[in-house]
């Protein structure tokens, strides 16, 4: 069982995203992450809300984002869920074409795909997983030390 | 909303971002914006990036795409990336394709040359 859960409910509205943003900052704050896993969490977070908007609901708003953080004694899962498109469960490992180029041509740089290259890079544990017809990205950050409790003191 | 605030120095244009984030909700407006100021024949361009706290994938998409727009014929500066933002870019180990400097006067001295 989580020491505490938290969930947080948003429209598929890119807006939306500023949102999710200063509710994680807020998180962040309250555990005591240093500033580094901090940035790292919020965006990771913020690629899975992205992902659910652009990907699974084709940017149409009216639907349903759901994002569940779970804290416990020893690490934060984030949860980011959505009843939209399915993502290939593939792409979770196949971040090749996201991080080879060469730095030197930017002709060969992609302006894109890079989102889960970077939770990847930014999250200790990351699973995808459809149950029910809702998708879900699961997102672990361990935690290095004790007492972290989200108390806002 | 403008997203981007612009004056001149010499034939260097200097852009500054006006958002505190540069995400996916701004990452289209972004590329509109900035791809209008080079459709005015702007070829020699300054990215103040001061303000921007904090970018995600989209955003540094819409800034590798502005940097292709104007390579085509032209020069991007860069300069006041945030450490985290900076973190973003060495991360996906994008920041080696941009001239970034330390300063406003840094760049637009060196884009006038």
């Amino acid at each position: 069982m989580p020491y505490q859960e938290i969930k947080l409910i948003i429209d598929s509205n890119m807006k939306n995203v500023y949102l999710v943003n200063a509710a994680i900052e807020a998180l962040c704050s309250m555990i005591a992450f240093s500033c580094n896993t901090s940035f790292g969490i919020k965006l990771s977070v913020a690629e899975a809300v992205n992902n659910s908007i652009i990907h699974a609901y084709d940017k149409e708003p009216g639907h349903d984002v759901e994002v569940v953080f779970s804290l416990y004694p020893d690490k934060l899962i984030i949860k980011v869920c959505d009843t939209g498109k399915q993502m290939n469960h593939e792409i979770l490992s196949d971040t090749i074409k996201a991080d080879s180029f060469s730095e030197d041509n930017i002709e060969d740089m992609p302006t894109g795909g890079r989102g889960i290259l970077i939770i990847n890079k930014m999250m200790d544990i990351v699973t995808y997983e459809t149950n029910n017809n809702k998708n879900c990205f699961i997102m672990t950050k361990k935690i290095k030390g004790k007492n972290h409790e989200i108390t806002g003191e | 909303m403008r997203l981007l605030e612009s004056k001149k120095s010499g034939n260097v244009l200097i852009l500054k971002i006006f958002e505190d984030e540069l995400n996916a909700a701004v990452a289209e407006r972004f590329k509109e914006e900035t791809s209008m100021y080079i459709g005015q024949g702007y070829s020699r361009i300054v990215l103040d990036m001061t303000k921007v706290k904090f970018m995600d994938s989209s955003g540094l998409g819409a800034l590798i795409f502005f940097l292709k727009k104007v390579k085509e014929n032209g020069r991007l500066g860069v300069f006041g990336f945030r450490k985290m933002v900076f973190n973003l870019m060495k991360l996906t180990r994008t920041y080696k394709a941009f001239d970034i400097y330390n300063s406003e006067e840094e760049a637009v001295a060196a884009l006038s040359n």
